[in-house]
């Protein structure tokens, strides 16, 4: 465990003050951290065992609630807003749930090309309605000082910066790929190089 | 031509919603990181008491210091016979609190004539029974005054026996009004939260300097302390800082409580003797009281050694000389800490995930025949009790004396305030700074100097 509060120290302040003890020990993130990678890790395994991210970017509607949760952030994050621990948690399940709503499926189409336009049908708009409606839930939930629950909630977290890390790494090997190719095979006029650049295109 | 452009534009899509959630992530994480939390939760930052060294100082001052920096903030002072009490930071990193006592208002002379005077002089003679018939008539402290909460979460019965003995054997009830204040750290607003009566004579008001108040780990209420008896007896109280309401807790004998991090629990010390101190922990809606008897050897007379609870809330940390105590509230329980060969140890602290125990030890090294006197800053595992040193406090002051030491809530320094004698044999107050790496030195006296030629 103290591996992973190192792994996190770089990315929350930890705030005794202002993290979850769960079964005796402290969340290596503070409460609203813990809320945004706990909505990415959901969202993550939701999108990947449902396959949505093959089916392109959300319809308009998923993207403008995801928007808004995004812009609700600045609120809470700079203590605008600070009605306590589970609103925090609140503010970072939704923020975090519309990262990777957002994220993958974007990051699917830059490097798979998958199809770029919507083929998010109602059922899956719906599966989403319901999984923002239970993301929403869960700070109403009593807490639960349980070990499993603990380990449950340091995986999902650690799931979703591997998430997120991989997504940033594809999307930098595509570009890379992408720009190293231009300037390689730029002015040649082989076969190989026109049906590279025809594939760019 | 329609589908590529179809295509085009679905992937300028994809890239808008790529970098939006990515940019909004970085965001998030740079300002989770970079955002204060604050010996302040963040430990970059102390607030102190600050007095000449002496017994029976005139003058205080809270300030601000910011290790890193150096810069020092005054958020309060008092002279004459005011006081101020040690603060206390909030958990959220927004507010100060501490206790004041104003100065008394300096005596006016009758501006009327020398018939006033002449008459003054004629009266001087007769002033002494003239005062004891101004004490007689004065108006005595009432129960109501003393204990004014509003909802008494104390046992009734024990309330009452204790009232009684209070009227039967304190024959002074001379009391003087301490103000229960609250400051930004950048010192630009100040509040008086509640004025609270205390009991005891002049002298009493230099008690204030050892207590302080305490905050729950939501911010939202704090402890404070009422006097009773000129350092000896305190009674705890609590205040809801938004609905204002105060409730009275447990009897103490530091004056200083510490609040459970789930907000369930208080705690104080109780000293019934010089061998017998009760821990007395309470639940906070009065519905559980629980008093430990603690073996001797605990530091229940000295402010700066308070209890610590664990992260779970059900564990107490108990400071004693050469060991400490942990304390399993449910079970009552006690695991000793404590090392052979290690001499007195100070300061005690958890570690934020519980896990260790922090503290100041010091060590005989060297050979048998010529031992050395080191001090090193340690932690011991609480699993394992295995005990690492994280690095050695060097340079002390040879003239140093009444040496307390403080760790940050992060563990990674030490501070230590002590009175060294400068070249004149003049007593300074000193603060020492140690993280493993550099150690620093900053005088305090000046910092009333200035302000004295401020004045």
């Amino acid at each position: 465990m103290n591996a992973i509060s190192k792994i996190f120290s770089f990315l929350c302040s930890q705030d005794v003050a202002r993290s979850f003890v769960i079964a005796g020990q402290q969340l290596p993130l503070c409460q609203r951290c813990t809320g945004v990678y706990v909505g990415m890790g959901i969202s993550l395994v939701f999108l990947l065992l449902g396959r949505y991210h093959k089916k392109g970017l959300p319809p308009k509607g998923i993207v403008y609630v995801n928007i808004a949760c995004l812009l609700i952030m600045p609120a809470f994050g700079f203590h605008l807003l600070d009605p306590g621990p589970l609103w925090r948690l609140w503010s970072g399940l939704i923020f975090g749930n519309a990262i990777v709503f957002l994220l993958l499926p974007a990051t699917a189409v830059v490097c798979d090309k998958v199809q770029t336009s919507t083929s998010w049908g109602r059922a899956s708009t719906l599966s989403f309605l319901m999984l923002f409606a239970f993301l929403n839930a869960m700070p109403l939930w009593p807490p639960v000082q349980s070990q499993y629950v603990y380990y449950a909630v340091s995986a999902l977290t650690f799931t979703a910066l591997v998430g997120v890390l991989f997504c940033i790494v594809s999307v930098a090997i595509i570009w890379t790929k992408k720009i190293m190719a231009l300037i390689l095979l730029k002015g040649f006029g082989n076969e190989c190089a026109k049906r590279y650049q025809s594939r760019l295109r | 031509m329609n589908a590529q452009r179809g295509i085009k534009v679905g992937y300028a899509k994809a890239l808008a919603a790529l970098t939006t959630a990515l940019c909004c992530l970085a965001i998030y994480i740079l300002a989770c990181v970079m955002s204060p939390v604050t010996w302040s939760p963040d430990s970059s930052k102390i607030a102190l008491l600050v007095t000449p060294p002496s017994d029976d100082p005139d003058k205080y001052a809270i300030f601000t210091y910011d290790i890193a920096t150096g810069e020092r903030t005054l958020l309060d002072q008092a002279e004459a016979d005011g006081a101020l009490s040690a603060p206390a930071w909030s958990p959220d990193g927004k507010w100060i609190a501490y206790y004041k006592v104003e100065p008394s208002p300096p005596e006016e002379p009758d501006p009327n004539t020398n018939a006033a005077t002449t008459k003054s002089a004629q009266e001087t003679s007769t002033r002494p029974e003239a005062n004891k018939a101004t004490e007689q008539e004065q108006p005595k402290v009432t129960a109501a005054e003393l204990f004014s909460e509003e909802h008494k979460m104390l046992t009734p019965r024990l309330l009452e026996m204790f009232k009684q003995q209070l009227y039967q054997e304190v024959k002074v009830r001379e009391t003087f009004d301490v103000r229960l204040m609250v400051v930004k750290p950048d010192g630009k607003e100040r509040k008086v939260l509640w004025v609270l009566k205390w009991l005891g004579a002049e002298g009493a008001r230099k008690w204030v300097a050892l207590v302080r108040p305490e905050w729950s780990l939501d911010s939202s209420q704090i402890f404070y302390a009422r006097g009773l008896a000129e350092g000896e007896l305190y009674y705890i109280s609590r205040l809801d800082l938004s609905t204002d309401e105060t409730q009275l807790h447990l009897f103490s004998t530091t004056g200083i409580s510490a609040a459970s991090p789930d907000g369930t629990w208080i705690a104080s010390l109780l000293k019934i003797d010089s061998q017998r101190v009760l821990l007395a922990v309470e639940r906070i809606d009065g519905t559980v009281h629980k008093y430990f008897k603690l073996e001797p050897g605990v530091n229940a007379g000295q402010p700066s050694a308070s209890l610590k609870w664990s992260p779970d809330s059900k564990h107490i940390l108990v400071p004693a000389k050469e060991e400490f105590r942990l304390i399993d509230t449910s079970t009552g329980s006690v695991k000793k800490y404590h090392e052979q060969g290690l001499g007195e140890i100070a300061s005690g602290t958890l570690s934020p995930d519980g896990g260790k125990l922090y503290y100041v030890a010091g060590r005989q090294t060297g050979a048998p025949n010529s031992p050395e006197q080191k001090v090193f800053f340690e932690y011991t595992s609480l699993t394992d009790e295995e005990t690492e040193t994280v690095f050695e406090l060097t340079d002390f002051p040879e003239s140093a004396d009444s040496m307390m030491f403080h760790i940050a809530p992060d563990c990674k320094t030490v501070l230590a305030r002590c009175i060294i004698k400068g070249e004149h044999d003049e007593k300074k107050s000193t603060l020492i700074f140690w993280d493993g790496k550099t150690k620093e030195t900053v005088k305090t006296d000046r910092w009333l100097a200035e302000l004295q030629n401020a004045d």
